[in-house]
């Protein structure tokens, strides 16, 4: 069969009718014409000409602004879209600034380590065909010792990671003087990552970067890029804490994409459940490889890229013999040199189909593919941008397809592609002045240069903070000074973007005379993605796990060939400690405030790869998880309840399905991740809660600190306890999600009852009060009834 | 709510925790309930603390009283004083150590006017041979703590200098953060009197530590750039051999023959100073200054001691023979032959028998290397009369046969016996004595 052009399979695919029944949206974006200005007077001719020599015969229209901007000492941030060139935007009056004072410094940031090599590589070759005696390097826990000390004496521009300028750079500033003291241009690349936790102590190493800057009599401009989201000013304003004038209007020409919403057909009516993502995900794949288009298929997570990748596999290998990397899964637990043949391996179009997580969703240099599938929606509309943006890069027409799931945000993007298409998306929120995160960052601003009285640091009261930390002998007041007296070194105590810095290494021990580390695996997943009986999927192989040591902490796996994988099942309880804030609803009382969550793995499903049937359960024995944050909860008086007419389980599938839909549209609501917040249902002293057992949900009592399964929910009875829905942060002290949900509390209820009642399946589905089988055949009727009750309707 | 409570609900301090869930959690890290219990006494010592200052303590005016109290008690114990300048006071004890003072082996006396040009060659900074032993600066500091960057505080610079025979030394005080300002102005002054630096492992630590608060406190320092002697390298070079490790406290006992009494450990001192501050009671910091105070001294009998090695002029009894050939080794890599050559003459008057094989082997590996080949093939035969077969002496000494000697057939006599000898060659080692026996074969039948 004669191959298809990507053009010939886009128009055959639109007269494909099941296809057209099911997509959600089929948008054209036209290609668009791009918009010039000469270089400005001032730029050295040396450059324009090296400049020139590379095609870049006139500025884009947005560059020459901001390299105005720049130049007049205007802090700015830039949102364009990918390939428009945002990287001159700040190496052009970079250079320039060198070429004209060569004491001139530069810090480049970049959320990763092979982001910031990438960006070395391309200044280094403008300075190589510019020939003028500019030195950059990348500054990163690789870089060799001796190199060290000229870097920090050389280096003009100086190319590194927040997690470096945190714990190596800041802590270590007097050997950077010369950096600090000449220092003109600050740029932070990839603004909208920073966000949540990540982006909560960020800001703080900004505040503390801008402090030492001020000591060395130092006044960077800051020069931001961003992915598009809705707030990129208010976003840069509140990590710079300063105006910052905003350019998002890209003067790039692009080329034609056709965007393809897809929402897989139901299979279920009664249960509501659609076709699962994957499957189309599999089929329109391996028709586009088939076909010679090159292709990246983005899987949610580390599991779904591996079982893709393993479907693919399995197809291709038994057409035709073709070499192992052509599909290939891709993902963070690879080991460096794999990712970096399979990076290669696409540029050369070795490889023709990469199944990815969202590790390759930032500007790692993988070539111009042209179809990009998108299994399930990656949580954030900048994340699917920046995914579709994989395909056609450069020129050319390119395809990209969004497979919905059946959550509540996945169906709400399909319900309304205007949403989508339109210039709103997502929000990057951070809560710089999260207390435990700010209390860390003033302990190592405390270490970096002593505090003053009067100065300020973060929206707290900063001479409380300081007090507080004199009095754990930590700091020590020195006239009006406040000077570290501690022997650590506060860096080190914690890590910018995981809770837990830890990780478990895979060991292979199938070949019993050779042990292989194959894996790392960060230390909160480990406990449900390699526990005791665990099925670990790596590169499409399945691992049986022998045995989790969590003290070495090692997973020791041997290779299996199993027809099924595993899913762990947790429970959490949560005990409110504090709450900060309240006021009596209708019908409920409403709280924002501490709490302790208490998590634990108590077992595991095994299910059947194709048709996810489920096999079977086996226990795990590991430790809870003890975690202080903060949440938004309300109380419903048991009372109240119990007049609604349905028995004690009813009303206890319908809380927890109402804590469904809460949970996926708070996440809508704060623009974040699913996994940022999560839900519990129980009651307020943590003594009840409810959770899915393996036989359906089960009431628990957690009394003396040892929890009381037991499997009949009859037997738990509903005026034990007044039911309360806590709606939390996943991160300890919260990163200001709760009290925004407590102010929403309303509009969340609100928006919960019209998702149901619009919701078209029969008895409640995935996409509004979670799955049938888990939330039981009443929920639909109960919830709205539930939510009239609280809302007090 | 003040945030500040609000924390410590956060971080659990005002909460009681329920027991572990779970006895397997117990179980499964097991080292936990050693260092809680590890925090419970500091988070305990640091809250007695707090109480004691406060009871010392009611208001400003109390603390103040509290600290005007530990400087009078540190003036008594130290017989130290107030200084103060431009930038404020700190406390200083001076003292002179007179040249008939002992220190381990040996008098103040004779530490001083070593030789500079062997001070130089140590320090690989010829700028040095230009200076005399007056002129050295030697430092050392006590601070809060190892782990460097900018939060580390030398809170004591102990210095000394050789002065008219005696040895003068000044500790350098900053009874609280607040006086290091005025205690580096005072180190800045008495450096700029002196022309280099001695130290021991001062170059990773001591001066980048200064370096780093004298930018901090803005005051311009040439500190950094002062030629500087760093003993530890040195050190590890010529005595590393035969030393467990090459700290001070190891030298002294090994090498200066120092016994010290009651010294306080290293890794004491931060929190003593921490202790101090909240404190204020002097005995605290008196052990410290004797501990800063014997390394000061230590030093200057340590570069002594090593310019005599050296020098080939150390005193018999404190030197190992291959002392002196590590020594020699350092002067043939900085390219001294002189050096080296004085070294070798002290093992000419010497029988070599008392040597080990090993430091005979890099005896003659000396000789060699300056060209002195008859003693090297002296003490290759020696080495051979104990063991004949070893590859080493072997090929050396038909080397020496063959292109110094010229003669062949020794040459070749030699090579053949240990050949049929029991050996344990290896292949590469064989092939190697094969090829010689080759060549010496056609040079004999051709000659």
């Amino acid at each position: 069969m004669a191959k298809l052009t990507l053009d010939e399979w886009i128009a055959r695919l639109k007269k494909n009718k099941s296809f057209n029944n099911n997509a959600a949206a089929v948008v054209e974006i036209a290609a668009r014409a791009g918009d010039w200005e000469d270089y400005p007077s001032w730029v050295d001719p040396r450059l324009v000409s090296v400049l020139q020599k590379r095609g870049m015969e006139r500025l884009y229209k947005h560059q020459a602004q901001a390299v105005r901007f720049v130049r007049n000492g205007q802090d700015v941030v830039l949102v364009t879209p990918t390939a428009s060139g945002k990287t001159l935007c700040y190496n052009l009056p970079v250079l320039q600034s060198i070429l004209e004072e060569p004491e001139t410094r530069a810090l480049y940031l970049f959320p990763t380590k092979a982001l910031a090599q990438d960006q070395m590589h391309e200044v280094h070759s403008l300075i190589s065909d510019l020939k003028a005696d500019i030195k950059t390097f990348t500054y990163d826990g690789d870089t060799p010792d001796d190199a060290r000390q000229a870097i920090r004496r050389q280096g003009h521009i100086v190319v590194t990671n927040p997690d470096m300028l945190h714990a190596g750079i800041l802590p270590h500033h007097t050997k950077w003087q010369k950096l600090f003291m000449n220092l003109k241009y600050i740029v932070i690349d990839e603004l909208h990552i920073y966000r949540g936790i990540f982006g909560s102590h960020f800001a703080n190493v900004i505040r503390r970067l801008i402090r030492i800057c001020r000591f060395y009599g130092a006044n960077p401009v800051f020069v931001c890029c961003s992915a598009t989201v809705a707030n990129p000013r208010e976003h840069a304003e509140k990590i710079l804490e300063r105006p910052v004038a905003l350019l998002d209007k890209s003067g790039a020409p692009t080329a034609a994409k056709t965007f393809i919403l897809y929402n897989p057909p139901i299979v279920n009516r009664e249960l509501g459940i659609r076709q699962s993502a994957m499957t189309p995900a599999r089929k329109i794949a391996s028709d586009l490889i088939e076909n010679n288009i090159q292709t990246i298929v983005f899987a949610t997570s580390r599991l779904n890229v591996e079982v893709l990748t393993k479907y693919l596999k399995d197809k291709f290998v038994k057409t035709r013999p073709v070499d192992d990397h052509f599909v290939t899964g891709y993902r963070g637990g690879y080991l460096p040199n794999l990712r970096r043949e399979i990076e290669s391996g696409l540029r050369s179009r070795d490889v023709m189909g990469v199944i990815s997580t969202n590790a390759l969703e930032l500007g790692i240099d993988i070539g111009n593919l042209e179809a990009c599938i998108m299994a399930g929606y990656p949580g954030s509309i900048a994340s699917t941008w920046q995914q579709a943006g994989r395909a056609g890069r450069r020129s050319g027409h390119s395809l990209a397809i969004l497979i919905a799931r059946s959550n509540p945000l996945d169906q709400f993007i399909m319900e309304n592609p205007d949403y989508f298409f339109a210039l709103s998306p997502e929000h990057c929120r951070i809560n710089p002045d999260n207390l435990l995160i700010l209390l860390h960052h003033i302990k190592s601003a405390a270490f970096e240069l002593p505090f003053e009285k009067g100065e300020e640091f973060g929206g707290e009261n900063l001479e409380e903070f300081l007090v507080y930390l004199e009095e754990k002998g930590v700091l020590h007041r020195s006239n009006d000074r406040w000077h570290w007296a501690a022997e650590s070194y506060p860096a080190d105590e914690v890590s910018l973007r995981a809770i837990n810095p830890e990780n478990v290494v895979v060991v292979d021990t199938t070949d019993a005379g050779n042990h292989k580390v194959i894996a790392e695996v960060d230390w909160d997943s480990a406990f449900t993605a390699v526990h005791d009986g665990a099925i670990y999927m790596l590169a499409s192989e399945q691992y049986h796990v022998d045995k989790l040591d969590l003290e070495r902490k090692k997973a020791y796996v041997r290779k299996v060939d199993t027809d099924y994988y595993t899913d762990a099942m947790t429970y959490t309880n949560v005990r409110v400690i504090d709450s900060f804030e309240n006021h009596r609803d209708a019908g409920a009382i409403v709280e924002h405030g501490e709490v302790q969550v208490v998590r634990k793995v108590v077992g595991y499903k095994k299910i059947k790869f194709y048709t996810s049937e489920n096999l079977g359960y086996g226990d795990v024995n590991l430790p809870e998880k003890d975690m202080h944050t903060t949440s938004y909860w309300f109380t419903i008086p048991r009372d109240r309840l119990r007049k609604l007419n349905f028995t004690a389980a009813e009303i206890i599938d319908g809380l927890s399905a109402l804590a469904y839909t809460l949970q996926h549209l708070s996440a809508m609501f704060l623009m974040a991740d699913t996994h940022d917040i999560d839900r519990s249902l129980g009651d307020k002293s943590g003594e009840w809660f409810v959770s899915q057992g393996k036989t359906g949900r089960v009431i628990a009592s957690f009394n003396d600190g040892k929890p009381a399964i037991t499997d009949n929910k009859e037997a738990a009875r509903i005026d034990e306890f007044d039911p309360t829905i806590f709606i939390f942060d996943s991160y300890p002290g919260g990163i200001g999600f709760s009290e925004l949900l407590y102010r929403e509390h309303a509009n969340l209820l609100s928006a919960a009852l019209s998702l149901i009642e619009k919701c078209p399946c029969a008895y409640g589905c995935p996409s509004c009060v979670g799955p049938t089988l888990e939330v039981g055949k009443t929920a639909k009727e109960i919830v709205p009834k539930i939510v009239e009750l609280i809302l007090g309707k | 709510m003040k945030s500040i409570d609000k924390l410590k609900r956060l971080t659990g301090e005002n909460i009681v925790k329920p027991p572990p869930a779970d006895s397997s959690a117990d179980e499964s890290q097991g080292s936990r309930p050693v260092s809680e219990r590890q925090n419970r006494l500091d988070d305990l010592r640091r809250r007695i603390d707090t109480v004691v200052s406060r009871a010392q303590s009611h208001g400003k005016a109390a603390a103040s009283e509290a600290q005007a109290r530990g400087n009078r008690g540190l003036i008594e114990i130290l017989s130290g004083e107030e200084i103060e300048n431009e930038h404020g006071r700190f406390f200083l004890v001076s003292e002179i150590v007179p040249g008939t003072g002992r220190h381990g082996h040996r008098n103040i006396r004779e530490a001083f006017d070593f030789n500079m040009s062997a001070a130089a060659m140590l320090a690989n900074n010829p700028l040095i041979s230009e200076y005399c032993s007056s002129d050295a600066l030697f430092l050392d500091t006590e601070t809060t703590g190892l782990a460097g960057g900018t939060g580390t505080m030398a809170f004591l610079i102990g210095l000394g200098w050789f002065e008219e025979g005696h040895f003068h030394i000044r500790q350098i005080l900053a009874r609280d953060f607040g006086e290091e300002k005025a205690a580096l102005a005072y180190l800045k002054e008495i450096a700029g009197r002196k022309k280099f630096l001695v130290t021991f492992n001062g170059k990773a630590f001591d001066i980048n530590l200064l370096t780093t608060r004298f930018i901090l406190n803005r005051i311009p320092s040439d500190l950094a750039s002062l030629p500087h002697l760093d003993l530890l390298h040195p050190s590890r070079r010529i005595l590393g051999h035969r030393l467990e490790n090459c700290r001070l406290a190891t030298l002294e006992i090994d090498v200066l023959g120092v016994q010290r009494e009651g010294d306080i450990p290293g890794w004491e001192i931060p929190q003593r100073y921490f202790d101090w501050l909240r404190r204020r009671d002097p005995a605290l910091l008196a052990g410290i200054f004797e501990h800063n105070r014997l390394d000061v001294i230590s030093m200057a009998t340590l570069t002594a001691h090593l310019v005599e090695v050296l020098d080939a002029q150390a005193i018999a009894k404190y030197v190992e023979k291959d002392d002196y050939l590590a020594a020699a080794r350092l002067l043939l890599k900085r390219s001294d032959t002189r050096g080296v050559e004085k070294i070798l003459n002290i093992f000419q008057e010497n029988s070599c028998s008392d040597f080990s094989q090993q430091s005979k082997k890099k005896l003659a590996q000396l000789y060699k290397r300056t060209g002195r080949l008859n003693e090297a093939a002296q003490i290759w035969r020696e080495m051979a009369a104990c063991d004949p077969v070893e590859f080493y002496t072997v090929s050396e000494l038909a080397k020496w046969l063959e292109h110094r000697v010229r003669d062949y057939s020794a040459a070749k006599i030699l090579i053949e016996k240990v050949l049929h000898h029991d050996n344990l060659f290896s292949e590469d080692e064989k092939k190697s004595l094969l090829h010689r026996l080759k060549r010496l074969n056609t040079k004999l039948s051709t000659g």
